[in-house]
C-alpha cells in the first residue's frame, strides 16, 4: 500500500458510503460490497486500518495494531466475506497466563497447569466452567452474533425472530437459564468467587474482558462481560489486526468496492431529512443514498451534521455517549523478550488478585496514577527478530491524574509498567524502543473518543439494546440512510468486525426495501 | 395456651406484621412470635435513653404501599405519617442547597449553583415520574418468572413486556438504561452541579456494597419520584412517634382482625415433618402447630437457621448461601441538648427533612474505597433526620434526637466482623467529627449516644450481615431472583413454609409488599380469601 | 424600613418580590396576589379589577412584568442561534428589531413562546414565560455567542393602553416617536439606562421598559407621575389577561402544555396547531423542529387554535330558561370546556373572557382544521346551575379586538387632565 491518497472509485454515485476504515469499518465496506451495493470505502488516514495498523517502533520491529484484541474478533459474522480467500490465515486462541501464588507464569486455560499453579479446586471449577459456556454457549451466541432484537416498533416477522430467540434461551432448562439471569447482571467480582478465586487465576479471567469499563470487578454487570469474553475468545488471525484489516480490504476489492482514502468525509449531506451523500475534506460531494459511520460516535454525529439537523436522540447520544478512556497502553521492543520461553503470542495477565484490579480503577477516580496497576499484557515474539518480542501493555487505571499528563508522569508510568514486566517474566530487559500512549495520546493520535479503545465505555447499559441507544441499536439512526456501525455500535467493543456487518446488512436490507 | 392455628409468623417486623394481618383479616387463626420485647424488627421505636425516644434502625418511611394503608385502615390503629419537607445539602465551602417540597424553591435554590440544572429539574421530575408508572404494578404484584412455562407465567411476562413496550423509543430506552446505570452517570446526563448529584445519587447505594458509580444504581433514584403518583402520600415521611408506630399500627390492625401476637417469644426452629412445614418450637421448648409457617426473617436467618440445611435441597442451599447480604451501613443515634446550627446556614426550617453529607461525589468515592479496603469510611455518607423538630413526643422539651444512618460500615472488616466491637466507639467518633465540621460546637451538645454497627444490627435485630434489607438490592437478586430463582413467591421448598420479609419480592424498605403480597399469594393458593383486592393488581 | 426588613424576609421564601415589589405591595390594597414565574404578582390593586381595565382600554396602565424569563446573548452568531433554535429565519434581523417567536422540540412540539429583541450588532436578549438559558446553551455548541440569564437582575415594566405613548412622552421625548411598532431603542429615563420596545401583551398602543433591578423603583415612579395627567393606573395580572384574550394572544400553559411539561403526547401542539403559521419559515438552514414540522405541512394540520364567539341571545336566553340574568365576572376562565359541533365534541375552549368592552363574550378554542373557518357554527359547554348544557359558537377571525393605535403610533393627544 502507497502513502498517497488512493482512490479506487469510478464516478462520484454510489449505493452505500461508508466513512472510516478501521476493522468495523473494512468490514461494513466489505459485506456492503459482497450483498451487491455499489459500495465505498471513504477513510481519512491514507493507508487503511486505523487502529488495526502496523506499527514500527524501531526499524525490525512491528506492532501488530495499536492492541491485540483479535482473539475475540466477531468471526462468525465475518464468515460470509471468505476472508481466506484474501490471504486470512486463522491461527490458535493465544494461550492466557497468570501469576500464580508463587510468582511464576502459569497458563489460566490449560486444566493442568491450572492444577499444578493454580490448584486443582481452580481446574475442577475452570472444567465446570468451560462445561456451563458450552451449554449456554449457543443461545448465547445466537443473540450476540446478531442486531439486538427490534424492541420500538416490531414487525410480524420480527416478532417471530424474538419468539424463537426467547425460546432457545428458555430451551436451555430452568438452571441455565435462571444461572444466566444471576450471572449477567453480577459484578465480576462475585463471578469469580463463585466460578474462580478471587486471587491471581480470578483475576487472569477477570482483567482482560474489564479494559473497555471505567469500573473494577465490583461493577455490577461486569460478569457479562467476563462471560462474553469466556464465549467468544478464540482463534486469533495470524498476524492480527493488520493481517485482519489487510484481508478485509481484500475483501472489499474482490467483491467490487471502491475507496477513496486520505480524505475524510466533513459532511453528510442532507436532502428532505434523508442522506443524499457526503462531502469530503476537498470539497468534493459524492451521492449515496445510504452512509455507514463507523468512527467514534460524538465525532460522528457532531462533525458530520450541521447541529440543528440532528434529532434530538442523536444530539443528545452525542452528549451522553461514554467514552472515558481508563486504559493507557505502553508497548515496546524488546530484542531479547522477557519471556523467552513463549515463541508464539500470548497473553499474560499481571494482578495478583482482583483487590489489585479493583484498587487499579479507583486511583483513576481519584486522579492519581494506580501504584501497582493491573495491566494486561499481549506479547508477539512474530513482530521482531528472532528472539526479540513486541510487548504491548494495557494499564488498568491509568487515565488522566489530576493535573493531567507531563513527562514525569509519563516516566512514572513507563517504570510503573517495566517494573511489573520485570516481575512477571522474570528478566530485566531494556528495550530497544519504548513508546507510552495515554488516553490523551489515544484520541490524538488515533482519533479515538476519549482516548477509549472500544469505542465507548461497555457498562452494563451500555451494551446490546443499549449500545448506543435502543432506538439506534439496529444501526440505523432516526436520520434515514444514516447507520451507526462502528464500535459503539452492537457488539463492538473488542469484539471486533461484528456491527460493520451487522450495519452493512442492515442498509442492503433497507436498500432492497425501498 | 393454644398451640394449633392456622399461620404462625415467625418475627414481629412489619412485614411479618402485616402478612399476619392480612391472613387475619380473612379469617385465618393467625400467631405472631416476636423475640424482642418490642414489635417492628427493624422498623421500631424506642425509648434508648430516658425521654428520647428513636426509630432506632430503620429510620424514614418510604414507600408504604398505599393500598396496604387502605385495606387494613391503618390511620385508624394510628398511623400518623408526616412527609419530609426538604433535603438539606450542607457544603464545607459555606455553601448550601436545600430541595424543597416546592418546585419554586427548589428551583431557585438550585439556581445559585447552576441555572441550567434549575431549569432541567423539573423535567427529570417527570421522566422519573412516568417510569415510576412503569414500575409500580411491578412493585405491587408478585414477581413474573422467565423459568417457568406455565401459561399463567407467559401471560404475565408477555403483560410485563407489552407494558414495557408501550412507551416512545426514547422513553423505552430510559426504562432500560435506568435498570443498568449507575446514579452518577444518569445523573451526569442530566445536570452539571455537584451539589445537586452528590446528594440525589446516594439514593443508589443505601444497603448495598456498592458506590455511586456502581452500575444498577440509578434505579433507586426512582423511588424518591414513585411516591407521587401514589397521590395519596408523599414519596418520604417520618411516622409520628417513630417508624416504630408503623409496625405497632399494622400489628393493631392484625390484632383488631383476631391475630394473636406474643413479645420475648423467641423461636428455636422451624418444625419441619416429610417435608412439610408444621409449625414452630420456641427457645423455652414449647411446641407450636399450624398449617402454615410464615417468616418475616431473613432467608438466611430463616432456612439456614431455624430450618436447618439438612431438610433442604442441596441446589437450594448453595443458591442461598451466595444471596449477598454484605451489610454496609450503620446507625447513630444522638440525644442532643440543644437543636444543631448549621455554620453554611443557620436556622431550622431547612432541618425539618432529611440532611445529607455528601458534599462531592468524590467524597463518595472515597467513602467507598475505604469500605471495599475493609475499614468504616473515615467521612461517611450520613443521613441524618431531626425528628423531634415535627414530632414533639419523641424528646423532652428543647431537647432533640438526631438519627445519622451512616455509609459505609462494612460488615466485613479487614479483621473480620468480629473485629467491630472494638472499633464501635471509632465509628461512631468518625460520625461525630464528621458532623462537627457542619456544625460548630456539636460535640458538646450530645447528651447520649448510640452506635449500631453491622455487627450490632446482626447480633441485636437478626439482620444477617447487617444488611438492612435482608438482603441486597442488586439487580440479579431482585425480583424472580430474590432471594432464589424459581422460589420468588414466598413460597419455599418446604411446603406450607413462606418468607414474607424483606428477602423476598419487591425487597427492603418499609414497604410492607412482601409481608402483604405473601399473605395474598397463601390465601390465593387457597381460593378461600375474602380480602379485598386492594391496590395488588 | 420595617416594610424592607418584611421584603427581605420575603426574599429568603418563595415567591420572590421583584424588583418593583416595594411600589406595587403598598399600592395593591386588595391583598390579591399570585405567584408568576416564582415571583409575587398583583392580580388587581382594588377590590375589583374593573377600574384598571378601564384605565387600559381609555387611559393608560403601567404593569410589573418582570417574572418573565430573560437570556442575554452576546456575540457575532447571536442570529443563527435564535434561528436554529426558534421557528421564525433572523438571519436578515437588524439592530432595534423586535420579534415575537417560538420553539419547539425536535419533535416539532412547542415549548414556548417570548420575544426576541436586538438592541445592536452583538447585542440580543430573549424573553419567555418558562426559564429558557438552557435550551438555548444546549443548541448553542459551536455558535460564537455568550449566553447570560438576567431573569433577576433586569425588571420589566409594560406601560399600555391609548394614552401610553404621551406618558412615555413625558419621560424620554422624541424617542416616543420615532419608536415603531416592534421596533427597541436604547435611552435614559432620569439617572438609568432603560431599554424601551413597542410591544406589549395587551392589544393596544403599548410599550414595555427593561431597566436593572437597582433603578426599578426610579422607574417606577417617574412613568405614575408621567401618567398623572391621563389618568395612568397600576394594572394587574387579571386584567392583563382579558386584553390578552381580545387580543387573541395565547398564554403559555393555558392554551398549550410546553412539550417540557406534557406527560403525554396529546397534551401537547405544534406552531401550527397553535395557529402560528405565519411566523413559521420552513425554506432555510435547519432549526430545531423543522422536519417535524416538513413532515406536518405535508401531512396537514390536525386542528387549530380559533377564536370563538358564544352568542349572546343564545347565551341569555339559555340563562332566561332558568330565570336567571345574564352576569359575567371582570375575569378570564381557564378551566378547559368541550366545544361540539352538531352535538359532538370536536375541540375544547381553553380560555374564555367576558369583553366589557366588545360586549362581546370571547373564547379561544382548539378545533379540528375542517371547522377553524370563520363563521364555523360551534357549540361550547356551559354550566347553569350545575347543569351542563351547550351554547351556540362562532369561529371568529382573531384577533377580536385589534385598534388601529396597537400597530401605528398615533399623534400625541392633548391628553386632558384628570
Amino acid at each position: 500500500m502507497s502513502a498517497e491518497p488512493t482512490c479506487e472509485a469510478a464516478g462520484a454515485h454510489w449505493d452505500l458510503i461508508v466513512l472510516g476504515s478501521d476493522l468495523e469499518g473494512l468490514a461494513a465496506a466489505a459485506e456492503g460490497a459482497r450483498l451487491g451495493l455499489r459500495t465505498l470505502l471513504v477513510g481519512g488516514d491514507v493507508l487503511p486500518g486505523g487502529t488495526a495498523r502496523e506499527h514500527t517502533l524501531a526499524p525490525g520491529y512491528v506492532a501488530a495494531g495499536l492492541v491485540d484484541d483479535t482473539e475475540t474478533t466477531a468471526r462468525a459474522l465475518l464468515e460470509p466475506l471468505g476472508l481466506e480467500q484474501s490471504g486470512l490465515a486463522w491461527g490458535p486462541t493465544p494461550p492466557r497466563y497468570g501469576v500464580s501464588g508463587a510468582g511464576t507464569l502459569a497458563r489460566v486455560d490449560e486444566d493442568a497447569e491450572v492444577a499444578r499453579a493454580f490448584g486443582a479446586d481452580n481446574a475442577a471449577r475452570l472444567g465446570r466452567w468451560r462445561r456451563w459456556l458450552h451449554r449456554v454457549g449457543p443461545a448465547v451466541l445466537a443473540l450476540w452474533n446478531a442486531a439486538p432484537p427490534e424492541l420500538v416498533e416490531p414487525g410480524a416477522d420480527e416478532a417471530l425472530r424474538m419468539a424463537q430467540r426467547a425460546f432457545a434461551l428458555r430451551r436451555l432448562g430452568k438452571r441455565d437459564l435462571y444461572e444466566l439471569l444471576h450471572t449477567a447482571p453480577q459484578p465480576a467480582w462475585d463471578l469469580a468467587e463463585e466460578r474462580f478465586d478471587l486471587g491471581a487465576f480470578g483475576a487472569a479471567w477477570t482483567a482482560p474482558a474489564l479494559l473497555g469499563l471505567p469500573h473494577g470487578p465490583r461493577a455490577p454487570g461486569s460478569a457479562a462481560l467476563v462471560l462474553l469474553d469466556g464465549l467468544l475468545r478464540g482463534a486469533r488471525p495470524i498476524g492480527g489486526p493488520p493481517a485482519l484489516a489487510r484481508a478485509l480490504f481484500g475483501a472489499l476489492r474482490r467483491f467490487g468496492g471502491g475507496h477513496r482514502l486520505g480524505l475524510a468525509a466533513t459532511r453528510v449531506l442532507l436532502a428532505g431529512g434523508r442522506v443524499r451523500g457526503v462531502a469530503l475534506s476537498d470539497g468534493t460531494e459524492l451521492s449515496a443514498r445510504r452512509v455507514i459511520a463507523t468512527e467514534g460516535i460524538a465525532r460522528s454525529l457532531r462533525q458530520l451534521f450541521e447541529p440543528a439537523e440532528l434529532p434530538a436522540l442523536l444530539h443528545d447520544l452525542a452528549e451522553d455517549w461514554r467514552t472515558r478512556g481508563t486504559v493507557s497502553v505502553a508497548r515496546y521492543a524488546f530484542e531479547r523478550s522477557p519471556f523467552t520461553d513463549l515463541r508464539e503470542p500470548v497473553r499474560v495477565v499481571s494482578a495478583p488478585d482482583l483487590r489489585t484490579l479493583e484498587v487499579s480503577v479507583d486511583a483513576h477516580w481519584n486522579g492519581e496514577l494506580p501504584a501497582a496497576p493491573a495491566i494486561v499484557f499481549d506479547l508477539d515474539p512474530t513482530g521482531a527478530p528472532g528472539g526479540g518480542a513486541i510487548v504491548t501493555a494495557q494499564v488498568h487505571g491509568a487515565r488522566r491524574p489530576a493535573g493531567g499528563w507531563n513527562d514525569a508522569r509519563r516516566a512514572q508510568l513507563d517504570r510503573l509498567v517495566r517494573a511489573t514486566l520485570a516481575d512477571t517474566s522474570g528478566r530485566s530487559e531494556e528495550p530497544v524502543a519504548a513508546e507510552i500512549l495515554t488516553p490523551d495520546e489515544l484520541e490524538a493520535r488515533y482519533g479515538l473518543d476519549g482516548g477509549h479503545l472500544g469505542g465507548g465505555e461497555t457498562s452494563l447499559d451500555r451494551l446490546w439494546l443499549r449500545r448506543p441507544h435502543l432506538a439506534v441499536c439496529r444501526y440505523a439512526t432516526p436520520i434515514p440512510g444514516f447507520y451507526l456501525g462502528g464500535r459503539a455500535a452492537h457488539p463492538g467493543g473488542p469484539f471486533r468486525g461484528g456491527a460493520g456487518v451487522l450495519a452493512a446488512r442492515r442498509a442492503v436490507r433497507d436498500a432492497r426495501g425501498e | 395456651m393454644k398451640t394449633k392455628y392456622d399461620a404462625i409468623v415467625v418475627g414481629g417486623g412489619h412485614n411479618g406484621l402485616a402478612c399476619a394481618a392480612y391472613l387475619a383479616k380473612a379469617g385465618k387463626d393467625v400467631l405472631v412470635l416476636e423475640r424482642r420485647h418490642v414489635l417492628g424488627g427493624a422498623a421500631v421505636s424506642e425509648e434508648v435513653f430516658p425521654g428520647f425516644t428513636f426509630s432506632v434502625c430503620s429510620y424514614v418511611v418510604s414507600l408504604l404501599r398505599p393500598w396496604i394503608i387502605r385495606d387494613l385502615e391503618l390511620p385508624r390503629f394510628g398511623l400518623e405519617l408526616i412527609p419530609l419537607e426538604s433535603s438539606f445539602l450542607p457544603l464545607p465551602d459555606g455553601r448550601s442547597l436545600c430541595r424543597w417540597a416546592n418546585a419554586g424553591d427548589t428551583r431557585r435554590e438550585i439556581a445559585a449553583f447552576s441555572a441550567k440544572d434549575a431549569e432541567i429539574f423539573p423535567e427529570f421530575g417527570r421522566a422519573m415520574s412516568k417510569i415510576g408508572q412503569f414500575v409500580k404494578p411491578v412493585i405491587d404484584s408478585p414477581a413474573p418468572d422467565p423459568g417457568s412455562f406455565s401459561p399463567s407465567e407467559l401471560a404475565g411476562l408477555l403483560r410485563l413486556g407489552t407494558r414495557f413496550r408501550d412507551a416512545s423509543a426514547d422513553a423505552m430506552d430510559f426504562r432500560l438504561k435506568l435498570l443498568t446505570m449507575s446514579a452518577v452517570d444518569l445523573l451526569d446526563e442530566w445536570f452539571e452541579s455537584e451539589a445537586l448529584k452528590a446528594p440525589m445519587s446516594v439514593s443508589g447505594i443505601i444497603g448495598t456494597f456498592l458506590g455511586v458509580r456502581s452500575p444498577g444504581t440509578a434505579y433507586v433514584l426512582l423511588h424518591h419520584y414513585m411516591g407521587e403518583i401514589d397521590g395519596a402520600f408523599r414519596s418520604w415521611g417520618f411516622a409520628r412517634g417513630g417508624t416504630g408506630s408503623v409496625s405497632n399500627s399494622i400489628a393493631a390492625a392484625a390484632r383488631h382482625f383476631g391475630a394473636e401476637i406474643r413479645t420475648e417469644a423467641p423461636v428455636a426452629r422451624i418444625v419441619v415433618e416429610g417435608g412439610t412445614a408444621k409449625g414452630v418450637v420456641l427457645q423455652d421448648g414449647t411446641e407450636l402447630r399450624a398449617t402454615d409457617v410464615v417468616s418475616g426473617c431473613d432467608p438466611h436467618r430463616t432456612f439456614l437457621g431455624f430450618v436447618g440445611e439438612e431438610l433442604l435441597p442441596d441446589d437450594f442451599t448453595a443458591q442461598l448461601r451466595r444471596f449477598r447480604y454484605r451489610g454496609s451501613s450503620g446507625k447513630v443515634n444522638l440525644a442532643l441538648d440543644r437543636l444543631p446550627e448549621f455554620a453554611c446556614r443557620p436556622g431550622a426550617d431547612h432541618l425539618r427533612g432529611d440532611i445529607a453529607i455528601a458534599p462531592s461525589i468524590g467524597y463518595l468515592d472515597r467513602a467507598y474505597q475505604d469500605a471495599k479496603a475493609g475499614r468504616f469510611s473515615e467521612r461517611p455518607y450520613i443521613n441524618v433526620v431531626i425528628p423531634s423538630l415535627v414530632d414533639p413526643t419523641v424528646a423532652p422539651p428543647g431537647k432533640h434526637v438526631m438519627s445519622c444512618f451512616v455509609q459505609y460500615a462494612p460488615y466485613e472488616l479487614a479483621d473480620g466482623p468480629a473485629a467491630w466491637p472494638a472499633q464501635r466507639n471509632a465509628f461512631g467518633d468518625a460520625v461525630v467529627d464528621t458532623l462537627a465540621e457542619y456544625i460548630p460546637g456539636f460535640r458538646e451538645s450530645i447528651l447520649h449516644r448510640q452506635v449500631l454497627t453491622p455487627w450490632d444490627l446482626e447480633q441485636e435485630f437478626g439482620l444477617t450481615e447487617g444488611n438492612i434489607f435482608h438482603g441486597e438490592l442488586t439487580l440479579e437478586q431482585l425480583a424472580f431472583q430474590r432471594p432464589v430463582a424459581g422460589f420468588a413467591r414466598y413460597s419455599t421448598p418446604v411446603r406450607h413454609l413462606w418468607l414474607a420479609g424483606s428477602g423476598a419480592h419487591p425487597g427492603g424498605g418499609i414497604m410492607g409488599a412482601p409481608g402483604a403480597l405473601c399473605a395474598k399469594t397463601m390465601l390465593g393458593k387457597r381460593a378461600s380469601a375474602a380480602i379485598t383486592a386492594g391496590g395488588g393488581r | 424600613m420595617e416594610v424592607e426588613a418584611w421584603f427581605r424576609t420575603l426574599a429568603d421564601t418563595m415567591p420572590v418580590p421583584t424588583a418593583f415589589a416595594a411600589r406595587t405591595h403598598a399600592l395593591a390594597t386588595s391583598l390579591a396576589f399570585k405567584e408568576w414565574a416564582g415571583c409575587h404578582a398583583v392580580r388587581h390593586y382594588g377590590a375589583y379589577p374593573d377600574r384598571e381595565y378601564y384605565a387600559l382600554r381609555t387611559a393608560a396602565t403601567v404593569m410589573d412584568a418582570t417574572p418573565l424569563y430573560k437570556v442575554d446573548v452576546r456575540g457575532p452568531d447571536a442570529a443563527r442561534l435564535f434561528s436554529r433554535v426558534t421557528v421564525r429565519d433572523f438571519t436578515d434581523f437588524a439592530p432595534g428589531r423586535v420579534a415575537y417567536t417560538t420553539w419547539c422540540d425536535d419533535r416539532g412540539k412547542v415549548m414556548d413562546d417570548g420575544t426576541v429583541m436586538r438592541f445592536d450588532d452583538e447585542r440580543w436578549r430573549l424573553t419567555s414565560a418558562e426559564p429558557a438559558y438552557g435550551w438555548l446553551a444546549k443548541h448553542a455548541r459551536g455558535l460564537d455567542v455568550e449566553l447570560c440569564d438576567v431573569s433577576r437582575e433586569v425588571a420589566a415594566l409594560a406601560l399600555q393602553g391609548p394614552y401610553a405613548r404621551d406618558v412615555l412622552a413625558r419621560l424620554v421625548g422624541s424617542v416616543a416617536d420615532e419608536l415603531r411598532y416592534f421596533r427597541a431603542r436604547e435611552t435614559r429615563v432620569g439617572g438609568s439606562d432603560v431599554l424601551i420596545t413597542r410591544t406589549g401583551y395587551t392589544g393596544d398602543l403599548g410599550y414595555e421598559l427593561w431597566v436593572e433591578n437597582a433603578d426599578a423603583p426610579d422607574l417606577w415612579d417617574a412613568v405614575l407621575e408621567a401618567g398623572r395627567p391621563v389618568g395612568l393606573l397600576p394594572m394587574g395580572l387579571d386584567v392583563l389577561d382579558i386584553a390578552r384574550v381580545e387580543a387573541g394572544y395565547m398564554l403559555h400553559g393555558v392554551e398549550y402544555t410546553s412539550a417540557r411539561d406534557a406527560f403525554i403526547p396529546r397534551q401537547e401542539s405544534t406552531p401550527y396547531e397553535l395557529s402560528l403559521d405565519w411566523m413559521v419559515t420552513l425554506e432555510r438552514e435547519p432549526f430545531v423542529g423543522r422536519a417535524a414540522l416538513v413532515a406536518e405541512q405535508r401531512r396537514g394540520v390536525a386542528k387549530r387554535l380559533v377564536g370563538l364567539e358564544i352568542d349572546w341571545d343564545a347565551y341569555e336566553a339559555l340563562l332566561e330558561g332558568y330565570g336567571l340574568p345574564p352576569a359575567l365576572a371582570t375575569a378570564t376562565c381557564r378551566d378547559g370546556v368541550p366545544v361540539f359541533r352538531r352535538g359532538k365534541q370536536i375541540g375544547y375552549a381553553t380560555s374564555r373572557t367576558w369583553s366589557p368592552l366588545l360586549k362581546r363574550y370571547l373564547a379561544l378554542a382548539h378545533v379540528p382544521d375542517g371547522d377553524a373557518q370563520p363563521g364555523a357554527e360551534l357549540e361550547i359547554e356551559v354550566t347553569v346551575e350545575y347543569e351542563r348544557r351547550r351554547c351556540t359558537a362562532r369561529v371568529v377571525p382573531l384577533p377580536f379586538f385589534d385598534p388601529p393605535r396597537k400597530k401605528t403610533t398615533p399623534a400625541l393627544t392633548a391628553a386632558p387632565a384628570r
